[in-house]
């Protein structure tokens, strides 16, 4: 299986945190919560339509709220097949960063 | 809260909403807006606006990113379904893109050629620094000046870099014969130049010196054709070329003149040939004749307008007061060097130039073939369209987007297009040799030089595309499902109406172009078949360009005369279709300050005779008569008539006697000839000034037997070498040179036919995919009404009737079109013929037939087909 890129790492990871609540305006928030970086709303979602093509989100469209216009949200949540790729990337992490520590990177 | 409280930029809004894909717009907008009116409640309105811009601006990279492999997806799909579709229906597929790519290919040579036509001059690095000097004599504008212009101008206006002075030889004599050790040829392009020529104009040498090469008398510089053609493998340079009886030192060779060039050489001798032959008195005085083309560099801040306001001076300092106190005006302009194709229609021009008009014309000409193309592929893809709109409905019901189908259909016509593109450039390769020939010009598809070509094509195919697929695009797409897949949108009359008017317009451009090229070709005829007024047939013309030949003239003439074959002969300093001189003359009875511009030809006493010329009055010249040389003169029918010399009566012997002075002073009328063409029907007649001095003779012209003509030429040419056997035996036909006149108008009623043909098979071809069509959709129709008793023949009517309806409109649509610019057309003719209704009548009745030839192949089938089969099917 590919490996998933950072940028979908991260907003794969937003998603899931944000459980009930991910849709753009909050998964972008979390993203810049977690990272200090804010994505463009183009980055944003060009990546959830490739997670959706790929199948490891699902979409689902909310109710119509007064203070967008009267639009509806459309809320990501993760898929089974999300779940395991999340769980790969985190052994993954693991063992590509295994006996690293902030400060070997440091000179003397 | 209002919505209206917090209204985001409208523009960046929908920017937005062209970016997302179909689907994720809704909630992208939403996000934007939801972000947005949290940013205005916090720090204000302006904030907030550039927040949502700036936003929308750094999203555009991603998304466009996105979009594009997307689109390369969807283009993959859109190739699949038109390949098929291709497939699917050959004939009509076949049809459409053959009509649309012989349509672009038409276009892209039209357009090669009309690229060719406005190059002209371009070659010469410095074409926009270089004018020709020119002269308005009495309001009439002439090209040419006289040699002391060219050295005065460049030496009293330090803005005239260079000036290079042009003096045709065949200005003398229209062919001289030119000799290298055995080789000898007739050659008609050698023109005088000075030295400076190869600084103002781009000749690229081959070998020789461009500085050195034309400053010492009797050098010669010739082109790499001529070269080949007289030496061969030997170097040129430094032999000696024999031209008449004068030798010339080859002092140069150059690359061959191109073909887009107004000045069409051969071979340049230096100028300062000319003032060894003729003195620098004659020379240097600005008395002389103006036979000379002077062409001017300015420098590169110098103004024309500037420059030429200036040159009345050189006229004051240089001319004297006695020719003005002859009351003519002698006022000197510039004339841009690259606008002389195009713009120049003067008198004495060096070569034949082209005309702006016919560029209109062939660019509305590329234009119609290519709307025609265009039309015909619309009309096709439409019809196709409504038998595909079950194919629509059913997406529709799977659920696909209005947009999506849109962009199918457009996008397949556009694929389509395209196609018909690398097709059409095809067509082009393979033509453009015949293209070539018939123009006269070495076109060729070079993509450098013309960057525009491609992005060009791709956008005509765009357009084609997008205007051929949006009928099906957004009429199909609007519709409800359930309609269509029901079918009834079938028969649909909106469509129908829509197609009609398509099939109106493509016929009434086959139409017009049609009779436009019947028109041409009438007036070609008019002028070929009109009576010049002489007789042009088998009068056999000798040049006369060597001296030893004029020195025994009497003898030779004396000799042919003897010929069986021969009935009359004469000698001449023109012939019928050269281009005569013109002089001003100081008739009697009208003042000094008012000349008379007259052509003047110079003619021996058996000349009116041999041309058959009708005598009005008086006499023509004899040799009995003693003082009949050099102080008598006839003049032509126009003459007497604008003189004011004829009155009401008609009578011309009151023309008899009367004196004419002029540059050889004075002359008494001994006789009025009949007007004759001397140039083409194109001109006017004007007043002619027939001269009587023996010895200035140019030409020799017989009369001969058409009877055992071959042996009649075999006898001259033997008689000839034995009277003068230095000089090469050198014949034409009057009726063919005298024809060379009609040689553009010939061309132009030959494209012309050519793409009126194509046209109307372009339109043909239309026509029968519609038959086709139309036959298909109503096979069933077809199929119950013979079972049910119907004639072949009431169906064959049937299918044709529309079909036809449609073009007799469109007749009555070309007609008034045609009839305003054909008129204005012959208006450029001196004498020409009516527009009569038969042209009309036949043009539309040729149409008329080919239309029914085109579509009673489908009709024919569909009233044969069984009606078993066709009620079968499904």
């Amino acid at each position: 299986m590919k490996l998933l890129t950072k940028t979908e790492e991260i907003l794969l990871l937003a998603i899931w945190k944000l459980n009930d609540e991910a849709y753009g305006v909050k998964v972008r928030e979390k993203v810049m919560d977690m990272t200090g970086k804010l994505f463009t709303y183009g980055n944003l979602y060009c990546t959830l339509d490739q997670l959706t093509g790929k199948g490891f989100v699902m979409k689902y469209k909310g109710e119509p709220t007064p203070e967008r216009g009267g639009r509806a949200k459309t809320f990501y949540k993760l898929s089974e097949k999300g779940l395991t790729a999340l769980q790969e990337a985190f052994e993954i992490n693991q063992s590509v960063w295994d006996g690293v520590s902030l400060y070997s990177f440091t000179r003397n | 809260m209002k919505r209206n409280e917090y209204r985001p930029p409208i523009v960046a809004e929908i920017l937005l909403k062209f970016l997302a894909k179909h689907e994720d717009e809704i909630s992208l907008i939403g996000d934007f807006e939801e972000e947005f009116v949290c940013y205005w409640q916090n720090s204000g309105s302006f904030k907030a606006r550039l927040w949502y811009w700036m936003n929308t601006f750094n999203s555009i990279p991603k998304f466009t990113k996105h979009a594009l492999r997307r689109g390369f997806t969807m283009l993959k799909n859109y190739f699949k379904i038109a390949g098929r579709n291709l497939v699917r229906h050959k004939g009509i597929s076949l049809i459409n893109l053959s009509g649309l790519s012989i349509g672009m290919a038409c276009c892209i040579l039209i357009l090669l050629y009309l690229q060719y036509e406005l190059s002209y001059e371009k070659f010469n690095k410095n074409s926009e620094n270089i004018y020709r000097l020119c002269v308005e004599f009495n309001g009439s504008p002439i090209p040419v000046t006289g040699p002391s212009f060219g050295p005065a101008i460049e030496n009293d206006y330090p803005e005239v870099v260079k000036a290079v002075r042009i003096y045709p030889m065949s200005t003398m004599a229209p062919r001289v014969p030119v000799k290298y050790d055995n080789r000898q040829f007739y050659e008609e392009n050698i023109y005088y130049a000075d030295d400076s020529v190869f600084e103002v104009f781009t000749f690229e040498m081959i070998s020789g010196d461009p500085a050195d090469a034309l400053t010492r008398s009797n050098t010669i510089v010739i082109t790499k054709t001529s070269a080949e053609k007289y030496f061969g493998e030997i170097d040129p340079l430094g032999k000696i070329l024999k031209l008449n009886t004068n030798e010339y030192t080859v002092t140069g060779v150059i690359e061959d003149v191109k073909l887009n060039s107004h000045l069409k050489f051969d071979m340049l001798c230096s100028f300062q040939t000319l003032y060894d032959q003729r003195g620098y008195d004659q020379m240097g005085s600005w008395q002389t004749a103006l036979d000379y083309y002077t062409y001017i560099m300015l420098s590169e801040d110098a103004d024309q307008m500037e420059l030429e306001n200036k040159l009345p001076g050189l006229i004051e300092k240089n001319m004297n007061t006695e020719t003005n106190s002859t009351g003519i005006s002698v006022r000197l302009f510039l004339q841009p060097l690259e606008s002389i194709h195009l713009h120049s229609k003067m008198k004495y021009e060096i070569s034949a130039n082209s005309d702006i008009t016919y560029i209109y014309i062939f660019s509305v000409i590329a234009l119609f073939v290519l709307l025609i193309a265009c039309i015909n592929f619309m009309n096709l893809a439409t019809a196709r369209a409504s038998v595909r709109a079950k194919e629509v409905g059913l997406r529709k019901v799977m659920g696909a987007y209005r947009q999506s189908l849109i962009r199918q259909f457009i996008g397949e016509s556009i694929v389509f297009s395209v196609f018909a593109i690398v097709l059409a450039l095809l067509i082009v390769k393979l033509s453009l040799p015949v293209f070539t020939s018939i123009t006269g010009t070495d076109l060729s598809i070079d993509y450098d030089s013309m960057p525009w070509l491609i992005p060009g094509l791709l956008f005509i195919s765009l357009i084609a595309g997008v205007a051929a697929g949006s009928y099906p695009a957004f009429f199909l797409s609007g519709f409800q499902p359930v309609k269509i897949i029901k079918g009834s949108i079938y028969g649909n009359k909106k469509g129908v109406n829509f197609r009609s008017l398509l099939v109106v317009i493509q016929f009434s451009i086959s139409i017009a172009l049609i009779t436009g090229t019947s028109i041409i070709y009438k007036q070609l005829n008019f002028m070929k078949t009109k009576n010049p007024g002489f007789e042009k047939e088998h009068v056999i013309v000798l040049p006369l360009t060597d001296r030893s030949v004029i020195r025994s003239l009497d003898m030779l003439k004396e000799e042919f005369k003897s010929f069986s074959g021969i009935t009359e002969v004469s000698a001449s300093l023109k012939s019928p279709g050269e281009e005569p001189g013109a002089f001003y003359y100081i008739p009697e009875g009208i003042s000094g300050d008012k000349p008379v511009l007259m052509q003047y030809i110079n003619v021996d006493d058996e000349y009116i005779k041999t041309m058959d010329i009708s005598i009005l009055a008086g006499r023509s010249f004899s040799n009995e008569m003693r003082t009949d040389a050099y102080s008598s003169v006839i003049i032509n029918e126009t003459a007497a008539k604008s003189l004011g010399w004829v009155g009401t009566t008609g009578n011309y012997e009151g023309c008899i006697g009367k004196t004419i002075r002029g540059m050889g002073g004075v002359r008494e009328v001994i006789g009025v000839i009949s007007d004759f063409h001397l140039q083409s029907v194109h001109k006017a007649i004007v007043p002619l000034f027939v001269d009587y001095i023996p010895g200035y003779y140019n030409t020799l012209s017989l009369k001969v037997n058409p009877e055992g003509l071959p042996n009649t030429i075999n006898s001259l040419r033997k008689k000839w070498k034995e009277v003068v056997p230095g000089s090469p035996f050198d014949f034409h036909f009057l009726d063919e040179s005298y024809d060379k006149q009609f040689r553009a108008d010939e061309k132009l009623s030959e494209i012309f036919s050519y793409f009126s043909i194509l046209a109307i098979f372009i339109a043909c071809l239309g026509l029968f995919g519609m038959a086709a069509f139309s036959a298909e959709q109503r096979v069933k129709e077809i199929g119950i009404r013979k079972v049910l008793g119907a004639a072949s023949k009431g169906i064959i009517f049937l299918i044709g009737r529309d079909m036809m309806k449609l073009i007799l409109i469109s007749n009555a649509a070309a007609w008034p079109i045609v009839y305003f610019a054909s008129s204005y057309w012959l208006k450029s003719f001196a004498y020409h013929t009516d527009i009569e209704p038969q042209t009309f009548i036949y043009s539309s009745l040729l149409v008329f037939l080919i239309g029914i030839i085109t579509i009673s192949y489908q009709s024919i089938k569909a009233a044969s087909a069984d009606p078993v089969e066709s009620l079968k099917k499904e």
